[in-house]
């Protein structure tokens, strides 16, 4: 799995939580996404090199492996349409 | 646009934009007059005379074809005035919010100001949820900058679209009826507006009297930017939008049961720019 950032048109970080503005309408992200966001580069990143930056922040998660909570996360991320997975099929609709 | 019949001009300046409202149809004369009239607090002849003002083309005759025809070319027509004036209330505000994307920071909020200072804080609600009441209470006592936008510059000045204010006439009808709001006892736009405070309101007619609870920044910004207008185009919206609040101690919300709870939370705002 790889995923990139999609451009956005501001985005504001407080005690490590952003608000990013994108497609419109503004989403407020958890201080967990929004490093997993920060881990995210605009050109394709690979699932590895962000499940170990997420690891190395909060640790290993209760149940599951890293990898498949951030892959999670990282589909949640997309849902709100702050991140693209390559060959995603829950990409949502731009308007 | 070339419209039929006679044509006379009325100069009005809001949200800083000089705006043309051009009468035309049988009624043209009529039409100017009572423009003139509700548009008062808004009248400012020399933009007549503006190399660039938005122009607004309005129509009143008894012709329903007249009518139609008119609309067909983007004009704003009717053959009843009071429905024309309510369709052009709108109209002018789009304009006005138009020519200044990109500009100003356009809130979707009713404006009060104290008439010394010129402290300004700006009431946020959707439509139809409380603003014109709030500021019909409000202003009585305070400057009437808008019940509809306040737009604010990056210096925090804040540019006052006095409008007429929109009342409906029965809980029955629609239609709205534009009155100027000097003609409500209410009290004239300050000069030197600056911004105090922002706002949301939440009425609840079972809740609390009135109740203040601050909202974080990141958490405000999602609460305020649909309440908005032309934000995408500002330089970095977010931070343009951040500024403001955190400049001016945070968004705060306030849940009250009826609009004259409002006065002492706004008060405390005001005095607290002074």
């Amino acid at each position: 799995m790889r995923a990139r950032r999609v451009p956005v048109v501001d985005e504001y970080v407080e005690d490590g939580e952003a608000a990013v503005f994108v497609d419109g309408r503004v989403v407020v992200l958890s201080p967990l996404a929004t490093h997993l966001l920060g881990l995210v580069a605009d050109e394709w990143t690979d699932l590895k090199t962000v499940s170990q930056g997420l690891e190395a922040a909060f640790g290993v998660p209760p149940t599951g492996s890293a990898a498949e909570a951030t892959a999670e996360a990282l589909q949640a991320l997309e849902a709100e349409g702050v991140v693209e997975i390559e060959n995603s099929v829950n990409r949502p609709i731009s308007n | 646009m070339s419209l039929s019949g006679p044509q006379l001009e009325i100069g009005l300046r809001t949200l800083d934009v000089p705006v043309v409202v051009r009468c035309h149809g049988r009624h043209a004369e009529l039409l100017r007059d009572s423009v003139a009239h509700t548009w008062r607090d808004c009248t400012h002849e020399a933009a007549v005379d503006d190399p660039d003002p938005a122009v607004v083309d309005v129509v009143l005759d008894d012709d329903e074809t007249v009518v139609e025809q008119a609309r067909l070319r983007g004009a704003t027509a009717s053959t009843s005035l009071e429905h024309l004036l309510h369709d052009l209330s709108p109209v002018v505000t789009e304009r006005a919010i138009t020519r200044n994307a990109g500009r100003l920071l356009m809130l979707h909020a009713a404006g009060v100001a104290d008439g010394e200072s010129g402290a300004c804080v700006a009431l946020v609600a959707p439509s139809g949820t409380g603003k014109t009441t709030a500021t019909r209470i409000l202003a009585r006592e305070l400057g009437y900058a808008s019940d509809e936008t306040v737009g604010i510059r990056d210096d925090l000045g804040v540019v006052a679209h006095p409008k007429p204010l929109s009342i409906l006439t029965s809980e029955h009808s629609a239609l709205k009826v534009q009155t100027p709001a000097s003609r409500l006892g209410l009290q004239p736009t300050p000069t030197g507006l600056h911004l105090a405070g922002v706002l949301v309101l939440r009425r609840d007619p079972d809740g609390p009297e009135v109740e203040v609870a601050p909202v974080r920044t990141v958490l405000a910004l999602a609460e305020l930017a649909p309440q908005t207008s032309y934000l995408s185009r500002l330089p970095r919206p977010l931070h343009r939008l951040a500024d403001a609040l955190v400049a001016t101690g945070g968004l705060r919300v306030v849940t009250y049961r009826e609009a004259d709870a409002l006065r002492p939370v706004v008060r405390d705002l005001l005095d607290g720019a002074a």
